[in-house]
């Protein structure tokens, strides 16, 4: 036994939402790859179908629950479907969320449903998710959670209040949850993507910001996820939690500057 | 049993740096279970050599440098014995961390740039000599395994958080000065790792451990996966990052 058996992930039940595309897929291929049974909730039925044939060609058991992860009632029943299923669930990904909605009006211009259904998809619906299953976790004593969060969660972006906003919470339940969940054996953590082109971020007008601006060059690929993801999923993660596992190309370590901009000054 | 394939250093060539603590044979057992060739240099000659005697016990090569690398001429050399025996540098991994604890109107000017330089001075040295080659290459990663006092104080610890923070900082600027250069650049910051822990009840009798989310200490080994991730081009898109493992010491308030 190596260390790295410990990232096996055979016999793991992972319910992931938002995992039909985008980041969330490049994690569901990454985790199945590494042995993982596959729970795919979405909106959209085509793709999450199109991720579970893909991790049932891998071998691995898979199935997709069309879901609104703002639906209470909805989260619920995901979590008791796979449970009926499987009888388990180990792994839990909070991935769903919305980058934006529409248009990107100023602050007075927010409707109460706009921002209403902005903290509902990116910063609920991980706490309607953990809620449903973390009993099942502690009573087993042990599970992980993984969140999805952002940079925005820790920096603000112009005219971008529910994102900014609901990520920023994600960030800090995840702290809470760690702290609070940690004596039952589950661990809690956050993945804090940089810019990834996806049909997400293509979809809206907001502008990523190119690649000559992210320190190393270039946006992030999608399958750049899949280690990250297989690693928190496994027992290599054991003793991490409550943190921020940021891949963004050195945008965070920065971010002061334009890239590139390095004034000399010598010693006096 | 499926290890996923993203997670390979074949055909890489690491060089870690060991202290006492008795780390570096398991850091440098895992890079060299995931395929790499690897340098051990430190001052010293038993941790070292049982570093590389972890190496070659999983069928890789590795060659040994001892020494105090007080300054560039001995870090560069160092460099250099990696790519002379090992054929070339793609991974640097600052296993090496002098700890020191004691109060502050009691230290010395000595003692605070002994730790100042044994901990931020050698980061900032071996980066800057493996960063010269890994520059010409236009590709590299470095490691840095600091403490998560970095980030949170501790009485009587002024000087060595000072000193760790220090190395946080060098990474998140290197990242960005080195970033079109194919260099990664990043921090692991542990908590309570101990090499050898008692039993978790036994743990649990320390008032600290009791504090820690997870309620009990780690081991080297369970940074050594993500010390792995952080040494490979899978990892290429996290660069200027601190990862904390540290049991939630980090995520109370």
């Amino acid at each position: 036994m190596g260390v790295l058996d410990a990232l096996n992930l055979d016999g793991m039940n992972v319910v992931i939402t938002g995992g039909g595309t985008g980041l969330g897929l490049e994690m569901v291929r990454g985790m199945a790859e590494a042995g993982a049974n596959i729970a795919i909730a979405g909106r959209r039925q085509g793709p999450i179908d199109e991720a579970a044939d893909m991790v049932k060609g891998l071998g691995r058991k898979s199935m997709a629950v069309s879901t609104d992860v703002t639906d209470t009632a909805a989260v619920n029943a995901l979590f008791e479907t796979v449970l009926d299923e499987w009888g388990d669930v180990h792994v839990l990904f909070n991935n769903a969320g919305i980058v934006r909605e529409t248009g990107r009006p100023p602050l007075w211009e927010i409707t109460d449903e706009s921002w209403r259904i902005g903290i509902e998809t990116n910063l609920s619906s991980a706490f309607y998710c953990a809620r449903a299953i973390s009993k099942h976790m502690a009573d087993r004593g042990s599970g992980k959670i993984v969140n999805v969060a952002s940079g925005f969660g820790f920096r603000g972006g112009r005219d971008n209040y529910m994102y900014t906003a609901g990520k920023g919470g994600v960030v800090n339940i995840t702290r809470a949850m760690a702290v609070s969940l940690g004596r039952y054996g589950i661990t809690c953590n956050a993945i804090v993507p940089g810019f990834f082109p996806t049909e997400a971020t293509n979809a809206t007008s907001m502008s990523l910001p190119r690649g000559d601006l992210i320190p190393i060059g270039r946006t992030g690929f999608p399958r750049e996820f899949g280690p990250v993801a297989v690693w928190l999923a496994s027992a290599a993660s054991d003793y991490m939690t409550g943190e921020m596992f940021i891949v963004d190309g050195g945008g965070l370590a920065g971010g002061m500057a334009p890239t590139g901009y390095g004034p000399i000054t010598e010693l006096a | 049993m499926p290890v996923p394939n993203d997670w390979t250093l074949e055909d890489k060539v690491a060089l870690i740096t060991a202290d006492t603590r008795g780390w570096t044979p398991v850091l440098a057992s895992a890079l060299a279970e995931a395929g790499a060739d690897v340098a051990v240099a430190g001052n010293s000659a038993e941790y070292v050599e049982s570093a590389a005697a972890a190496v070659t016990a999983q069928g890789r090569r590795s060659t040994t440098i001892i020494g105090e690398f007080s300054g560039y001429a001995e870090t560069d050399a160092a460099v250099d014995k990696t790519v002379s025996e090992l054929g070339r540098i793609d991974i640097l991994v600052n296993a090496s961390l002098t700890e020191f604890g004691k109060p502050t109107l009691d230290t010395t000017e000595f003692e605070w740039s002994t730790v100042m330089d044994a901990n931020a001075g050698a980061a900032f040295r071996w980066a800057r000599s493996a960063g010269r080659k890994m520059t010409q290459q236009g590709s590299g990663h470095i490691v840095n395994i600091i403490s998560e006092m970095a980030e949170r104080g501790l009485t009587n610890h002024a000087a060595f958080s000072a000193s760790q923070a220090a190395i946080q900082q060098m990474t998140r600027s290197l990242s960005l000065e080195w970033g079109t250069s194919g260099v990664r650049i990043n921090c692991i910051a542990t908590g309570w790792i101990e090499l050898d822990p008692p039993s978790i009840e036994e743990q649990q009798k320390e008032l600290f451990v009791r504090y820690l989310p997870l309620r009990r200490k780690g081991t080297p080994s369970e940074i050594a996966t993500l010390m792995i991730y952080l040494s490979g081009d899978f990892s290429d898109f996290t660069t200027g990052q601190t990862i904390f493992v540290d049991g939630g010491a980090m995520a109370h308030a």
